[in-house]
């Protein structure tokens, strides 16, 4: 298994609330993936797994059950892929496989 | 007999639930086949959907299985499923080719309402990487002088966004649930 991977900070705008915050993008940059892993924190709790975007579609993968938090992911979703295809982008680390 | 793949990465359901054993089920297998249900499960990602996302091409579905919810390492691998569904093999699931179907349902060129944009030539590269060619995507609509319109983006019909994602992930469409013997093998990606 072999990749490299890309991570970006996402900024506080992008969330809606304390209560359901965005805080990172993965990015594949080797070989080039249409896809992020969004990690998020629910109530300041960083969960363990993370959302899967699809940067062409501008939709996540996954979903909630919770159809406040599932507004939100859907609602930020291509708020997301927008700030990704920006110039201000910054990485903050490069990462490959454990 | 051609042969489809379906990654499966860390966390989803297919990688935490062998479906080897299980066979696969659409989201919503109860739901109604039709055009519509088509545009939203290619384009729009909805789960309210009676098909499974199956890939003629292994490296799509290696892709998908990289980017599960979490990154695969050494010691946690993901999983790209072999399947294989015949013609009239009495199990009840049947493929669907979504790029046939699309382009089956579009009007006449003599008819307004068009799948086509109306941006320029380099429309195509942004809807196709909406984010290494943003600007593509986002640029404004010329009009043929002498009149001026409103200020937009060109259109983007949700035809022409499926056909796409159809394309770029060489999709193939499975109406109903995929039999247990309909899955070749799980291929582990290490």
């Amino acid at each position: 298994m072999s990749y490299k991977t890309k991570t970006v900070q996402l900024p506080k705008r992008l969330s809606a609330n304390r209560d359901f915050e965005f805080l990172e993008a993965v990015l594949f940059e080797t070989p080039r993936l249409p896809f992020a892993i969004v990690r998020y924190a629910v109530q300041g709790s960083p969960e363990e797994m993370g959302l899967r975007l699809d940067l062409d579609k501008q939709v996540f993968l996954d979903h909630f059950e919770d159809s406040r938090n599932e507004a939100l992911a859907s609602a930020a979703a291509p708020e997301i892929v927008g700030f990704l295809g920006s110039a201000g982008e910054t990485a903050v680390s490069v990462g490959a496989p454990g | 007999m051609p042969i489809s793949y379906r990654g499966a990465g860390l966390g989803t359901y297919w990688h935490m639930n062998d479906a080897r054993i299980t066979g696969f089920t659409p989201h919503h297998p109860g739901a109604g086949q039709g055009i519509s249900r088509v545009f939203q499960h290619i384009a729009r990602g909805t789960t309210a959907s009676p098909y499974i996302s199956l890939t003629r091409s292994f490296g799509v579905a290696w892709g998908y299985a990289m980017a599960g919810k979490k990154l695969p390492s050494v010691s946690k691998s993901t999983y790209v499923y072999e399947i294989e569904i015949e013609e009239n093999d009495g199990l009840g699931t049947r493929l669907l080719d979504p790029v046939t179907a699309i382009a089956n349902g579009l009007g006449s060129p003599y008819e307004t309402r068009t799948y086509h944009h109306d941006g320029d030539s380099a429309f195509l590269l942004g809807l196709v990487d909406p984010v290494g060619q943003r600007p593509s995507l986002r640029q404004d609509v010329r009009f043929a002088p002498p009149g001026e319109g409103t200020y937009r983006s060109p259109l983007l019909h949700i035809e022409l966004e499926a056909l796409v994602r159809s394309l770029r992930d060489a999709e193939i469409l499975a109406f109903g649930a995929i039999a247990v013997g309909q899955i070749r093998r799980r291929i582990e990606i290490r």
